[in-house]
């Protein structure tokens, strides 16, 4: 067990875990911010998606000893109130089914439209492609992606 | 003129609808008809609590302020049961979808009937009930009223959570009579609405989660937490056809934050197996420790010795056992429609090919998982479950408790898609927690499943 402070949602988080203990599982299980899932523990669902200083990054295959001063956000933090254009899109179309993998896609597409504001087609494609929805809303996402992108 | 007034008055109109399909507020605020359209703000429900509440039945009860809650009596698998069954219910009560809060109702069969996700079936089954639980409460309101306000029942009319008067200008509102109404006779037999008159059921209503969901506020079964609660897994045989020989736990149970290893059996001699108790693997290797990253690399360091009790089996297997069932099957036509022997006999060209799909996970992305707190003399479970009323009697013979002893409370689901009909994970859950002498939450990973 290893003491490590991490900047979580804007807070500096002190954890007492094994040094390849994953983000994920300091997430859900020490800080009891579990709006971040656990799909797959490989990296190839995006269900686990945070920020790391607001890059899209999977929780899951990231040891917490690797993020030293990155600034981790979650779907918790990316808004205080769900005001985020991202969220308010997602909402309004109503993309979700299930909605398990819906914060890992909130949190991919809100990392593509912070450096790309007004994506093509091809460039959301390629952006959401690593997020599985088992229950298919990808025209929905695909959707909320282009209304997101107007108001951000 | 007056169009132009119209159209004034609504784009200028400042709609505060609190619940709009799903906790939340929905504001428009568009100002003038030349600007562009500003975008709808969602936040979070924000009702007024009020004061006392009043339950009218087992589905439904209704705030002095008049805020209604209704319960969602059936599983919620992403098929939106959790708006849609509340809708048909605030339909006939005749309140505003506004004014209404949704909770997830557990396992109660004394109240419910049909507590399942599965077969496409909540809505159709469910229809009727739903319908006769609201119109019976808006009944037992407006005697309520007539009895306050000393006129006869016929008399009075609803409107969105409002008794009226018409004659003597009278009104009253459903939370001003609901603890009056309360204490009345059920009816019997109370008429339904005509579905003309339906303000709610057939209008697009957003998923009363969608707030919750868009936030990562905690829905899930993996998303339970309790004080005191240990992770459970599972390690099970790595095929078909397999089961536990011998196991070295030694280095698991030294690793840190673990409790136990030991093993698990859902299915001891007596008990009788139902429908749902369906599983390849009923004894499995239970690791059980503080966390789930500590617990994943006990599992991983787990040594156990796997015996067959017949020949593994394969995907040809089964392709060749389901090939034989196909043929062998009895053939009926199903359904009919035209005359597609004659179609294809004067086809200018026929394409003939035959598709094989493999056995296949169901692959929910929210893997299985359970909570279980079971006690000498109960046992509380909390999950994912599309079949809670068949989950119980088995959680109650294996754990020896009587079925009312063993209460079930329905999480969200990350996907069912039929898995979840099958709730071994949650006996699972209830044995671990009973060995252990623990509250548990057991987590299948993704390679489990």
């Amino acid at each position: 067990m290893a003491q490590y402070t991490i900047n979580v949602n804007g807070q500096d988080r002190q954890v007492d875990v094994a040094n390849d203990t994953p983000l994920l599982w300091v997430l859900r299980d020490s800080l009891n911010l579990v709006g971040t899932k656990y799909g797959c523990g490989i990296a190839q669902c995006g269900a686990c998606t945070v920020h790391l200083d607001g890059k899209a990054t999977r929780a899951c295959t990231t040891p917490v000893s690797a993020i030293g001063s990155q600034k981790v956000t979650t779907i918790e933090g990316l808004s205080e109130d769900g005001s985020h254009p991202v969220q308010q899109a997602w909402i309004e179309h109503d993309v979700p089914q299930c909605g398990y993998c819906q914060a890992g896609q909130i949190m991919t597409d809100a990392s593509l439209l912070s450096t790309n504001k007004n994506p093509s087609d091809e460039e959301i494609s390629n952006a959401m492609h690593g997020n599985i929805c088992r229950c298919g809303t990808y025209i929905r996402i695909k959707a909320a992606v282009k209304t997101a992108a107007k108001n951000v | 003129m007056t169009n132009n007034n119209l159209r004034s008055s609504r784009r200028t109109f400042i709609k505060v609808s609190a619940a709009a399909g799903g906790g939340m507020v929905l504001g428009f605020n568009i100002v003038g008809c030349t600007t562009e359209a500003k975008r709808p703000a969602f936040v979070a429900q924000n009702l007024e609590t009020p004061d006392s509440w009043s339950e009218l039945n087992g589905f439904l009860k209704i705030g002095n302020n008049g805020v209604v809650t209704i319960m969602n009596p059936n599983p919620e698998i992403g098929q939106n049961v959790k708006t849609s069954m509340p809708m048909i219910i605030a339909e006939e009560l005749d309140v505003s979808w506004d004014n209404v809060i949704v909770e997830q109702a557990g396992l109660d069969t004394d109240i419910f009937t049909r507590q399942l996700a599965g077969g496409s079936q909540s809505i159709r089954q469910g229809w009727n009930d739903l319908r006769k639980t609201g119109a019976t409460a808006r009944h037992m309101l407006v005697e309520a009223a007539a009895q306050k306000l000393e006129v006869p029942a016929s008399e009075l009319t609803t409107e969105a959570g409002v008794i009226h008067h018409k004659s003597s200008g009278q009104s009253i509102g459903y939370g001003e009579v609901a603890t009056a109404a309360a204490s009345l006779e059920v009816p019997e037999d109370v008429p339904l609405k005509d579905p003309s008159e339906f303000t709610i059921i057939g209008k697009d209503t957003r998923n009363v989660d969608g707030f919750k969901i868009a936030t990562g506020k905690p829905l899930f079964g993996l998303d339970v937490q309790r004080e005191g609660m240990l992770i459970a897994m599972i390690e099970h045989p790595p095929a078909f056809g397999m089961k536990v020989g011998s196991i070295d736990a030694t280095a698991a149970k030294a690793m840190p934050g673990i409790k136990d290893v030991f093993t698990i059996n859902v299915e001891p001699e007596g008990i009788q197996k139902q429908w749902s108790d369906v599983n390849a693997f009923p004894e499995l290797v239970a690791i059980v420790g503080n966390s789930t990253w500590e617990v994943m690399k006990a599992k991983k360091a787990l040594k156990v010795n796997w015996e067959s009790t017949s020949d593994p089996e394969s995907s040809e297997d089964h392709e060749r056992i389901l090939g034989d069932l196909i043929s062998k099957a009895p053939k009926e036509v199903a359904r009919l429609d035209g005359d597609p022997e004659g179609a294809f006999k004067n086809a200018a060209q026929v394409i003939e090919k035959t598709y094989n799909a493999p056995f296949l996970a169901h692959n929910t992305l929210e893997p299985m998982n359970f909570f279980a707190h079971v006690t000498e003399d109960k046992a509380e479970l909390e999950g994912p479950i599309q079949t809670p009323e068949y989950l119980r009697p088995t959680v109650a013979a294996v754990c020896g408790l009587p079925e009312e002893k063993v209460s079930i409370m329905m999480t969200r689901m990350g996907g069912g898609f039929g898995r979840r009909l099958y709730g071994h994970f949650g006996t699972e859950a209830a044995l671990i927690s009973k060995q252990a002498k623990a509250p548990v939450k057991l987590v299948y990973t993704r390679e489990d499943e």
